[in-house]
């Protein structure tokens, strides 16, 4: 079935996401709070997370990982650019730089 | 200097020792340290094996609203305020660990790093002193570095909208050099006939 195997892919990208997501922690957590966009306190729950949890959390039929861009139309002006010079990996950059980072609290 | 933390002077040293790796001038590190600018230049020349360059900083605001430079310096002070007010970094932490990921992604370009870290650090004592703003371009939503005061209503970032005259990266101008020649050729033949 190949749906099943599509949701296999999510359990595996899922379990990817977050032991990059250990790692980025582990090697520099400032910095690592900002390419996942995730508060202090997400970032301690995360890097205690041992295999066990770890597996459960990636089971689900949904990503983890969410959309890195605000809405359709920011995502339109990053793609469809009429005017585009060869910036569109900066504007990408500059524009997800700016969202602030979800709190714990506000996702609970 | 005699009563003074160890533990505290070895941080010094340390951010210094950072700061110069990254390309500090020197008044950025007698702005930013308590180390005396003996030691400064002592340790300047340790690290890169050569004494600092002389002469003033930059100090106009108009070099960060030109074009390059503006896209660049909006992509670092991006970063630098979300480390500074989400991410609680201190502030020259904030500035080390910002100008590293600014530097990262224009390698991952492979483009030129148009803003030096000493730049980098007028920049933020520009925004320190209100002399700049962020203004939110009307089509992307991000937020630009402009000059401090300046009308926002209709604002729209050099990315979105680019000034006629802006010049087309060396990277474009490879890849387009192949659609460039099937357009050329005619025009090659041409010049051809008349020779």
């Amino acid at each position: 079935m190949q749906i099943n195997k599509l949701i296999d892919e999510i359990h595996e990208l899922n379990l990817a996401y977050l032991l990059l997501a250990q790692r980025l922690i582990n090697e520099d957590r400032a910095s690592a709070r900002f390419r996942l966009k995730i508060d202090d306190e997400m970032a301690d729950l995360l890097q205690e997370l041992n295999a066990r949890q770890l597996t459960r959390l990636s089971r689900v039929n949904q990503l983890l990982c969410h959309f890195g861009h605000d809405s359709a139309e920011q995502l339109r002006q990053l793609t469809h650019n009429p005017r585009e010079q060869g910036l569109a990996q900066f504007h990408a950059s500059l524009l997800m730089a700016s969202r602030p980072a979800v709190s714990s609290a506000a996702e609970g | 200097m005699s009563n003074k933390s160890l533990l505290l002077e070895m941080q010094q040293v340390q951010l210094a020792i950072d700061l110069i790796e990254l390309g500090a001038r020197l008044q950025v590190l007698e702005t930013e340290t308590d180390l005396s600018r003996a030691r400064l230049i002592r340790l300047f020349k340790e690290v890169r094996g050569m004494s600092p360059p002389k002469g003033m900083l930059p100090f106009s605001t108009d070099w960060f609203i030109t074009w390059m430079p503006n896209i660049h310096s909006s992509l670092f002070y991006n970063i630098f305020l979300r480390l500074q007010e989400d991410h609680g970094c201190e502030r020259m932490e904030a500035f080390i660990k910002a100008y590293q990921l600014y530097a990262e992604q224009v390698e991952t370009d492979d483009a030129e790093t148009v803003l030096g870290l000493t730049r980098a650090w007028t920049l933020v004592r520009f925004f320190e002193s209100d002399l700049l703003q962020l203004s939110t371009c009307t089509r992307c939503a991000g937020h630009f570095v402009a000059h401090a005061y300046s009308p926002v209503h209709d604002y729209v970032c050099g990315i979105c909208q680019p000034p006629s005259r802006a010049g087309k990266t060396r990277k474009r101008q490879q890849r387009e050099g192949v659609q460039a020649q099937a357009v050329e050729q005619p025009a090659a033949l041409a010049h051809h006939h008349l020779a």
